[in-house]
Order: structure tokens, then C-alpha cells, then sequence
């Protein structure tokens, strides 16, 4: 997943980062509202955390704005406030999550990867893909009932091109949904990790799961 | 609880009956008098005129009672005459005391005149009647030989019908009276109801303001004039404590977000450090030491303001070398300052002040700390600390004197800026309340040139050499 996480504490912001990365995702990191409002018009992330009050634009204000101009990243409003009536303004002004502060980084995870399903019209955590069974909850890949071992960074790759089975995606959209703005990928970062990601899931004499679309890019057919 | 209305209603009934039964009194006593006198008169005319109708004739004593007015003492009348001796002896009596069936016989006993002006009094007749007297001594006409010196009259008149004629007037003053009062209860309670009505409908909208419509305020123009200062203190009231509900508010979302940001950055980077142990690196956890310091300190200050507000905050005076303790105060900035190329223009007098070494140092160590982190890089920071007070200058560019307002507010920061690490916005909340305590007082302006100037004066008195 390609996210955006706008907060003003710099060692949460950091942290968050840190761990999403960790869990295989591009994390793109904007310090203020003003920063945030930029990136999330500039970028299309697969969803957006926000924080609530931050100096300059605050959070909710951003929410409004990209909500007005029709940008539709699901958003995670993040707060300390937590009375009702705030939860109900955030969810209002177009928010389509929230959590309070202080809150456990398994649970954002959690959520933000539920937006990502609801977004992507899959509200099953397993997602079928040709001999693959891919449990996005779990992060665990299947085939045939056997276990695939697969780290974060090409998890994440499966699931980029599983969860848009027949489409093909270019090199660069690849990158987009892999990398941050600060990871600088070498330019052929995806290449390999196509191939390192086909050595594990098809086996020698298996029929390829992900084909190469020469000039377009690749695909993933079952 | 008795209303207004009734309360008013039964002292104006009570204050209107006393106002009656005095009139009544009055009317009564006057009528009383009017017609007494009447009575007195027509008794006195009679009298005169017996006395014209008596005379000597041969040395006889005669009375002509055929005229007209005298029928009243013919027998049978209503009206009665004795003329006696000085020595008491009945001398002559008119007929209505003699004849008739119910001819009363005599007049009761009358004071003998002692002179010869007459006199009215009241008596009764034989028979027990109530009557009017007139006594007087009695000369006849044409006695010339002074055969009859020692002879007076007494005229009586019942006062039978004159006190009936009282009497009746007293009951239909009674009556009339009471009806009145009877009738003046519901006239007066309705007039006072109307009276009254801007009283209710105030007391009406008052009860309408519920605590969170504290933005409605009283309508003044269609009160009387004696309620509109009523209304107009209570809509001063309403304000200042929708202001002070306001920044109730501002405090507790402000509080929450200082508190809950740092409680979840910690238990991120925990998180962090427990699920990947290679990310608990040294920096990762020396920040989380940083971020409880950054907790205790906010919590500690908190704790100040809390205890202050409380009057929990314990003041022990003690001896303060300005020069050594300001000193202390400058090096603990000094790191910020220098990062920040903040210069200061330090004036500080010689000598020792009596404060409270704790109050005081953190009135100086915010002052300073705020000048450090909020005056623009490189500026110059004006000190001056003497025995009296502290003053502490900074350009403060974009701060105005709306600003000044909010200045001392709890959490509030110009910026709004909250990644300011360590500064929570609580200093100058604390030097206002640690100012307070020391019994001084502290004054916050914007120069002409646009910089923000905090003085600080101590309690004067205080001051040592």
C-alpha cells in the first residue's frame, strides 16, 4: 500500500513510518497541514492518516478541502480529542476512520489495511489469485496449501498486482505503490523484484503467475 | 416560598384595611360631633325660647306653652323641661314629663349651675332614659320684686334618634368598608400581576439560558427601567462565564492533545522496538526516555497549576542573590539560545531580593525559556532584573496586542505550533500564577517597535539590601 501519514509530532510521525515500512508499505511523511495538503493532492496514496490539530491547516480542515475538490483517498483521522461529538465532526466532514491517541500501531495498521480492502471492493481478507491464496490479514501466501515465504517489500508487490488481477501496471506505478519518496529505488528495483517474487510463487515447470507485458509492464493472470 | 405578588398583595390589603378603619374612625367621629351639635343647638333654641315664654304676671310665675315650637313639651312630646329651686325642690315641670301614660316623671339629677352661663350635658331621665341636658341659671321676666332668684331650668331632649342616625351611618361605613377591602384583594393582586409580568417574563428567559446556549443574551430594550440594570448585569454574568466555560473547553482539548500525543509516541516507538527488536535501537530509546522527562515535566507543571488554583502551593521566603540566581536561569537556556543565536542585553542590579526560591526561579526560568524559543533567531533579549522587579523584552514579530489578551492562557501558543517539543505553552500561565503567589503582579505589553515586553514587580517592602 502507498500511504501518507500527516503529523506534526515528528517522533509519531517517524515512528508510524518506521513501522509501516517495516510492514512492507511506502510511507510518504508530511510534517504540517500545509505539507500534507500538497503530497495528498499530488499523489495518489491508497489511504491517508491525518492528524487532527496541527499548526497551520489542521487536519480536518485538509479532510474538507480534498473532500470539496473530489480527491476520495480513504483518510484516517488521528486525535487526541476523543469526545463523541469530535469523533462525529471528523466522520462528517468526509473522514473514513478514527482513532485516538494514544492508540496501538497493530490497531492502525489494522484499520488502514481495511480501508485499503474497502477501497479496492474486497472486503474478504483473502484474496484468490490463480493458484495463490492470499491472506492480507495474516500477510501470508498460499499455494496449494503450502506456505510461501515471502518478505514485506514483495508481500506488498503481490498484493499491488493480485488485488488488480488482468491490469497491467507500469514499471512506474509499481514503484509508486512500493517505495516512499525517500526510499530512491535503483532504476531497476521492480525488475528484480518481479523476478525474485516469480522464483518463490511459480516453481521450475509451473505456469508463470505474472507475465511481462514487453513496453507496457506486468500482469498477473491465474 | 411566598411571592412577590402575595407578599405585596397582603401588605397593601393589610395597609389599605388600617387606611379604611382610620377614615372610617374620622368620618364617624366628625358626623358624631356634626350632628351633636345640631342636637345642641336646636336644645339650646329651645331652652332660649322657654325662657323668653316665662314671666311674672301678679307675682305668678307663668309659661305660655300654646306656641307652636313648645309641642314637643306638651303631653305626650318628646322633648322635656324641669325648673327647679337651688336647693334641688322640683319648682315647675312641663306637661310631657307629667301626663301620659308613659310620661317619664322627672329628669334625673343635673349639676347645679354655680354661675349663669349655661351648660350642655348628658344625663338620663327618671325612667332611664338616655337624654341631652341644658342647664341654666334662670331669671323670669318682669320679677321685679326678685321673688324667683333661685330657680334654673333643665331642658331635655332624648338622644335616642340621633344615636340611632350614628349608628346606622357607622354600619353602612362598616359595610361599605368591608366590601371595599373584599373587592380591593383580586383588584390589587391582578394590578400588581400586571405590574409584575416583565418580572416573570425575565425570570422566564433567565430559566431558558441552559449552560451550553451561554452565547443568549437579555434583551434589555423591552424591559422597565428598573429591571433593565438587572438584565444588563446578568448578560455581563452570562458572558463571563461563556468565556470562562470557552476556555474550560480550549484547556481540556488542549490538555488532552499535550498529554495523549507524547503517551502515543511512546507506545509507538515501544511497539516499534517490541515487534522488529532491531528498531529499539539506543536513539529510539534514549527518545522515549525523552518523551517520559518531556511527560514528568508537563505533569509537574500541571501539578504547579493545579495546586496554586487549589491554594495547595506552599510559600517558604527565603534570601535570593539576583545576579547568581539569574545566571543559573540563563545557563539552563543557554543551549536553545545559542542554536538560535539569540543574544541578551542582561542589566541586572546587585544584591538580594526575599521571595520564594522555587515560585521565583520559575517565574524567571519560563520568562527566559519563552523569550528564547519564540523571539526570532539572532534577536536581542533585553533583560533587566532589579530588587523591585523584572523585565524581559524581545521583538515578537506578528504578536498584537489582541495577542496580549490570551498571553497568559494555559496551552495557548501564538503559533499554535504543537511539535514545539517542551514548550507546552504553560510557561506564562505559570510565571502569571507563580507572580500572584509571591503577591506580586505582572504585566505583559507590546512596545511601539513591535516588541513584546513582561514585567514582572514584586511586593514592594520585600526588597534587602
Amino acid at each position: 500500500m502507498k500511504l501518507l501519514i500527516v503529523e506534526d509530532a515528528e517522533r509519531l510521525r517517524v515512528t508510524i513510518g518506521k513501522a509501516l515500512t517495516r510492514m512492507g508499505h511506502a510511507v510518504d511523511l508530511a510534517e504540517d497541514g500545509d505539507e500534507g495538503d500538497l503530497m495528498g493532492r499530488g499523489t495518489r496514496y491508497d489511504a491517508v492518516v491525518l492528524d487532527r490539530m496541527m499548526p497551520g491547516k489542521d487536519g480536518l480542515e485538509v479532510l474538507r478541502g480534498w473532500r470539496r475538490d473530489g480527491i476520495d483517498t480513504p483518510v484516517l483521522l488521528l486525535t487526541a480529542l476523543e469526545s463523541v461529538e469530535e469523533k462525529v465532526r471528523g466522520l462528517g466532514d468526509g473522514a473514513d476512520d478514527y482513532l485516538t491517541k494514544p492508540f496501538a500501531l497493530a490497531e492502525l495498521i489494522a484499520r488502514l489495511e481495511a480501508l485499503v480492502r474497502r477501497r479496492y471492493a474486497q472486503p474478504d481478507p483473502q484474496l484468490v489469485a490463480g493458484p495463490l491464496e492470499i491472506d492480507t490479514a495474516a500477510k501470508a501466501v498460499r499455494r496449494e496449501g503450502e506456505l510461501i515465504p515471502l518478505s514485506a517489500r514483495e508481500f506488498a508487490l503481490l498484493l499491488c498486482l493480485a488485488r488488480r488481477p488482468g491490469q497491467v501496471l507500469s514499471r512506474e506505478q509499481i514503484e509508486e505503490h512500493l517505495y516512499g519518496e525517500l526510499d530512491g529505488p535503483l532504476s531497476n528495483a521492480v525488475d528484480s523484484a518481479i523476478c525474485a517474487l516469480r522464483r518463490k510463487l511459480c516453481p521450475p515447470g509451473s505456469p508463470m503467475i505474472i507475465h511481462t507485458r514487453r513496453g507496457l509492464g506486468y500482469v498477473l493472470e491465474g | 416560598m411566598i411571592s412577590i405578588r402575595w407578599r405585596l398583595t397582603i401588605l397593601l390589603c393589610l395597609a389599605v384595611g388600617i387606611l379604611f378603619i382610620v377614615t372610617g374612625v374620622g368620618v364617624y367621629l366628625a358626623l358624631g360631633d356634626v350632628l351633636r351639635s345640631q342636637f345642641d343647638e336646636t336644645l339650646t333654641a329651645k331652652a332660649r325660647a322657654l325662657v323668653t315664654a316665662s314671666e311674672i304676671d301678679g307675682g305668678e310665675f307663668e309659661i305660655d306653652l300654646t306656641v307652636k315650637d313648645f309641642a314637643g313639651f306638651g303631653k305626650g312630646g318628646e322633648d322635656f323641661f324641669e325648673i327647679r329651686r337651688m336647693d334641688g325642690e322640683i319648682f315647675h315641670r312641663s306637661p310631657s314629663l307629667r301626663k301620659g301614660s308613659k310620661a317619664p316623671g322627672s329628669i334625673g339629677v343635673a349639676a347645679r349651675p354655680a354661675d349663669d352661663e349655661p351648660r350642655l350635658q348628658w344625663g338620663v331621665l327618671a325612667n332611664g332614659e338616655a337624654v341631652r341636658l341644658y342647664v341654666q341659671r334662670f331669671y323670669p321676666k318682669d320679677d321685679k320684686e326678685e321673688a324667683f332668684r333661685d330657680l334654673y331650668l333643665i331642658v331635655a331632649s332624648p338622644t335616642r334618634g340621633f344615636e340611632s342616625q350614628l349608628g346606622r351611618f357607622a354600619t353602612i361605613l362598616a359595610v361599605a368598608g368591608g366590601l371595599a377591602l373584599l373587592l380591593m384583594v383580586p383588584i390589587i393582586r391582578s394590578g400588581l400581576g400586571r405590574g409584575l409580568r416583565p418580572l416573570d417574563q425575565l425570570s422566564r428567559r433567565i430559566k431558558e439560558i441552559r449552560p451550553e446556549g451561554l452565547h443568549q443574551r437579555l434583551d434589555p430594550e423591552p424591559l422597565p427601567a428598573e429591571l433593565v440594570p438587572v438584565a444588563e448585569r446578568l448578560n455581563e454574568w452570562i458572558a463571563r462565564l461563556d468565556e470562562s466555560f470557552e476556555r474550560e473547553r480550549r484547556f481540556s482539548s488542549h490538555a488532552a492533545h499535550e498529554l495523549r500525543t507524547p503517551l502515543a509516541e511512546l507506545r509507538a516507538m515501544a511497539e516499534l522496538g517490541a515487534t522488529w527488536p532491531e528498531e529499539a535501537t539506543r536513539e529510539r530509546c534514549a527518545a522515549m526516555v525523552t518523551v517520559a522527562d518531556e511527560l514528568a515535566a508537563l505533569l509537574d507543571k500541571l501539578a504547579l497549576l493545579a495546586r496554586a488554583d487549589a491554594g495547595g502551593q506552599p510559600v517558604s521566603i527565603g534570601e535570593i542573590e539576583l545576579k547568581p540566581g539569574i545566571e543559573a536561569a540563563l545557563s539552563r537556556v543557554g543551549a536553545a539560545a545559542g542554536e538560535r543565536g539569540i543574544r541578551f542585553d542582561l542589566r541586572i542590579e546587585n544584591g538580594f531580593i526575599e521571595s520564594d526560591p522555587v515560585l521565583w526561579n520559575a517565574v524567571i526560568q519560563n520568562l527566559l525559556g519563552n523569550a528564547v524559543a519564540h523571539a526570532p533567531p539572532g534577536a536581542e533579549v533585553k533583560v533587566v532584573a532589579t530588587r523591585q522587579g523584572f523585565t524581559i523584552r524581545n521583538p515578537a514579530p506578528g504578536f498584537s496586542t489582541e495577542d496580549l489578551d490570551r498571553l497568559f492562557e494555559r496551552f495557548w501558543r501564538k503559533d499554535e505550533s504543537r511539535s514545539g517539543y517542551g514548550h507546552s505553552g504553560l510557561g506564562m500561565s505559570i510565571v502569571r500564577v507563580c507572580t500572584s503567589l509571591l503577591g506580586g503582579d505582572c504585566q505583559a505589553s507590546v512596545t511601539p517597535a513591535g516588541e513584546l515586553e513582561v514585567a514582572v514587580t514584586w511586593p514592594a517592602g520585600e526588597a534587602s539590601e
